[in-house]
């Protein structure tokens, strides 16, 4: 049985059995193709067929949920049991929302037969011609190759249902010659937009281009952060920009909805208009996916605001990005390096923690090559940084925005030139 | 039906060089209360198998959650076809599996209460308890509590003729108090990491105590100063803190996998290369790295490992030298080892195994020694408990630490808390500024469960431990 209709009769089951005064339900089915590949070789290479789900009760507004990979019908009466005991010895969440009515959703195409149909051998291949190319630039690659179909069913008592399919290839690989390592990674939902070609070229030229780095000191300097770094410095905003934590003063936009409090020149929002973007038709607690606009030239306009909090406070339940992007403005690497003095570019970054919550101060690493520009053209390669930054402040000194790239299957991001980029300590590598 | 003995039987018909399955069965329960509101209260079971097929120089790996004989059937034949794709690209690099032999035995975590016996009531009546005591200081705007347990019931046979039955069990408690000032915000946590023990663990915490002290010294931290820029200043670190520490710059380069660069592409490589065997200064004499997954109550102690690897004791920094690594059958050889030390595990079923830190710990040191004479000897420091913000790079060379709770030292004195502190350092010269470490009546173990590693990633357990260790001359200051 195929996992939406088996998930509906399972649905329908826990309709007749459950006593609950709400309950929700999730069904998640995955089969993956994974090949590993390091210094030249195949090191793993996984074959997986997963099912997961949970079923949730309220009882009182007491919860007890219980999550397994095996729902066979005839199980169904020992877990709803079991999750009404763990509902009957707790106490209520002060908190609960009943889940949502029926609702008419946009059904949304992420799943392409180019990706579902892709083949274990093609994928072997895809890793050959990988480490074909990495013999001829004498250099050893590292990385992973996989393919995921994934199936999801949701529903709420109160009459909510959203089934889902999803679709996605991933290529990720690390070429590395003495001491200079690269990494290009790309994910897609259709392999017509997977051009391997193109990415081992762009892999050897950024490889080629970090021979013999020169030893510089740490200080602040402009950057220029390619779309990667981008995705990984500015993703922690969507961790950090919950409405409730703001509202509660744990985090430095207490107050700030509505005001300019990122550079002018910063806009985030998710969207529904951008083909080969990963659409859900749900997210977050139950609600049809929509476009958010979170940034508008720097003024907040929206945070992620969980429906319990928007009840409470009168406010518009905001679900965290079902995908995101950030604006670009086509201005080209050339022309960023003309515009400022001297700079470094930042292929990625690696390893970014928080340090100060309240003032959003995170840290982390550069990864993957750093390179010295002066005089508008590149000198050199240089060592690695550390940086110590807050990304609300970062956006207030943005110069200029490249144009959007999509690297992910969730991600539109363009390159960036920012002032004076905090730089705390060197690397001795 | 013996599902295990199948899947073996039709591997070595289907011409395994070496084949495996574990069988899995894995439940979780986990308690999230925020604000006197119980948050989450779950009940999970993960139950499956993975088989691995080896043959020509290449592995296969299949999983699987349908138990039936056809479906076991199919998922052998599966891990062998991807083997045999993977032996294509392997010709002329094949693999090689450390020498190893059978075993029939068991294993089980001695433990006291089942934590799945315990009712949850009471479970949710302590928390509560906890989260009402930390509340109970105007301040505190936020209280949390999470409480995990899981148990894990797993076979183990291989076409070497293991057949392995092992019976673990995990508790790990994490409490945290946030206060909210003008223009701050600062949270103190009990987080003592998590033990394979069983329920006896949370109550030998004494929650109710350590309640009343997070929520004061979240408090104390909210109106502290912190420090003006970056010195060269020592520091004292607790076992509470120090668990990290060790975990990101010694565990981690010292696993082979990382060293021969199977993990370049994603979680890095490792500074710590063959040539310096034996040789490589990584700390100084009093410097001992103990790996040992036999240690009670370790994370990592479950009798063998994912090759069916028996657990054992061995040193990985000796007298401050640089000894061995944690190695698995597939990466032992390539260094030219005949024998791994058994670090191979998996998270759950449909994981392939992975090349793991062990339990791993920092000896005590060998002369009677207190952590007030270690403060005694310090005249501008910074004794750190707990964890905070740990960021390192992907050579496992260059890294910056904060923690939860930070004490000024003056002239041998603790004279006050302060807030918002980071140290950076590096290998070789962290370990090498040793000069002190508490002895055995201090020592302790601090457990990790969420070690993410792999593509895709994992979550692995293991333990660490130390006694307090003094640290001289390190970059240490406040954040912006």
């Amino acid at each position: 049985m195929r996992l939406r209709e088996f998930a509906k009769s399972v649905d329908l089951e826990i309709r007749k059995l459950c006593d609950a005064d709400d309950f929700s339900f999730h069904i998640s089915e995955s089969e993956t193709l994974e090949t590993r590949f390091a210094q030249n070789r195949i090191t793993q290479h996984m074959g997986k067929v997963h099912l997961s789900g949970y079923i949730s009760v309220v009882y009182d507004n007491r919860k007890g949920s219980v999550s397994t990979n095996d729902f066979r019908i005839e199980r169904l009466p020992e877990l709803l049991k079991k999750a009404k005991e763990m509902a009957m010895l707790t106490q209520p969440d002060l908190e609960y929302i009943p889940t949502q009515p029926k609702t008419e959703l946009k059904e949304r195409k992420n799943c392409y037969d180019s990706v579902v149909n892709l083949t274990n051998e093609a994928m072997v291949d895809i890793v050959a011609k990988c480490i074909k190319r990495a013999e001829a630039e004498g250099a050893q690659i590292s990385g992973m190759t996989e393919k995921e179909i994934e199936k999801d069913y949701t529903s709420g008592k109160n009459g909510f249902e959203v089934y889902e399919e999803f679709a996605s290839f991933g290529h990720s690989m690390t070429m590395k010659r003495g001491n200079s390592e690269t990494k290009l990674a790309i994910s897609v939902m259709q392999m017509e937009k997977f051009d391997l070609d193109n990415e081992l070229n762009n892999l050897a030229i950024q490889l080629n281009d970090l021979t013999e780095p020169h030893d510089m000191d740490a200080r602040a300097i402009p950057v220029i952060l390619r779309p990667q770094a981008v995705e990984n410095f500015f993703g922690w905003l969507t961790w950090m920009m919950n409405r409730r934590q703001a509202d509660e003063g744990f985090t430095p936009y207490t107050d700030k909805v509505g005001t300019q409090f990122f550079g002018e020149k910063f806009n985030l929002y998710s969207t529904d208009s951008i083909k080969g973007l990963y659409m859900p038709s749900a997210v977050g607690e139950m609600e049809p996916f929509r476009p958010i606009s979170y940034i508008e030239k720097g003024v907040i306009n929206n945070m992620p605001v969980s429906r319990f909090w928007a009840k409470d406070k009168g406010l518009e339940y905001t679900p965290y990005p079902g995908n995101f992007v950030i604006a670009g403005e086509g201005v080209s690497e050339e022309e960023m390096m003309k515009m400022v003095p001297e700079g470094l570019i930042i292929n990625n970054f690696w390893y970014l923690r928080m340090i100060d919550a309240k003032k959003g101060e995170i840290t982390g690493m550069t990864r993957d090559g750093v390179l010295y520009f002066k005089d508008g053209k590149i000198q050199h390669a240089v060592n690695n940084f550390r940086f110590n930054e807050i990304p609300h402040d970062a956006t207030r000194r943005i110069l200029a925005l490249g144009k959007e790239e999509q690297r992910s299957v969730e991600a539109v991001m363009p390159t960036m030139l920012i002032k004076d980029f905090i730089f705390v300590d060197k690397s001795t590598f | 039906m013996d599902y295990a003995l199948q899947a073996i039987d039709l591997a070595r018909q289907l011409g395994a060089e070496y084949a495996d399955i574990r069988i899995q069965y894995t439940k979780t329960e986990q308690i999230f209360l925020q604000n006197q509101s119980i948050k989450n209260v779950n009940n999970s079971e993960l139950n499956g198998y993975g088989i691995r097929f080896f043959k020509d120089g290449a592995w296969g790996f299949a999983s699987n959650y349908k138990f039936n004989a056809d479906e076991v059937a199919k998922t052998v034949r599966k891990a062998k076809e991807i083997a045999a794709n993977s032996a294509k690209i392997n010709k002329d690099r094949k693999l090689v599996l450390a020498t190893e032999r059978g075993y029939i035995d068991s294993f089980k975590t001695p433990i006291v209460k089942d934590p799945f016996d315990i009712p949850l009531n009471e479970k949710v009546d302590l928390m509560l308890e906890v989260n009402n005591k930390m509340m109970s200081y105007a301040p505190v705007k936020r209280a949390t509590f999470w409480i995990m347990s899981d148990h894990t019931d797993k076979v183990f046979a291989s076409t070497l003729g293991s057949y392995i039955k092992s019976q673990t069990w995990t508790v790990e408690p994490s409490f945290t108090a946030t206060v909210v000032g003008n223009d701050d915000s600062q949270s103190r946590s009990l987080r003592p990491g998590g033990s394979s023990a069983g329920w006896e663990y949370i109550e030998s915490l004494n929650c109710l105590d350590a309640a009343d002290r997070v929520a004061r010294e979240a408090i104390m931290k909210l109106n502290a100063d912190s420090l003006e820029g970056e010195a060269r200043r020592d520091l004292i670190l607790d076992p509470t803190h120090l668990g990290l520490t060790m975990h990101e710059s010694v565990g981690h380069p010292t696993e082979l996998d990382r060293v021969l660069g199977w993990e370049a592409d994603f979680a890095g490589i490792s500074f710590a290369t063959p040539e310096k065997l034996k040789n490589y200064q990584y700390g100084t004499k009093e410097v001992n790295f103990c790996a040992n997954n036999l240690l009670p109550n370790g994370l990592a102690t479950a009798g063998y490992d994912d090759d069916g690897v028996p657990n054992q004791k061995w040193y990985i920094v000796k007298d401050g030298i640089l000894n061995e690594y944690g190695t698995t059958r597939d990466t032992a050889p390539i260094i030219g080892e005949q024998m791994s030390r058994g670090c191979s595990r998996a998270t759950n079923y449909y994981d392939f195994p992975i090349n793991r830190i062990p339990n791993l710990y920092l000896e005590p040191g060998k002369e009677k020694l207190t952590p007030s004479e270690l403060i005694a000897g310090v005249e501008d420091g910074v004794m750190i408990e707990g964890q905070g913000s740990f960021s390192i790079d992907q050579h496992r060379v260059n890294f910056q630490f904060g923690g939860d709770m930070f004490w000024r030292i003056e002239n041998g004195k603790i004279t006050k808390p302060l807030k918002k502190i980071l140290y950076r350092s590096n290998n070789p010269e962290f370990w090498n500024s040793v000069d002190g470490i508490a002895d055995k009546r201090f020592w302790k173990s601090w457990g990790v469960t969420n070690c993410g590693k792999g593509q895709p990633m994992q979550s692995g357990k293991m333990t660490h431990g130390a006694s307090p260790t003094r640290f001289r001359n390190i970059r240490v200051g406040g954040s912006k």
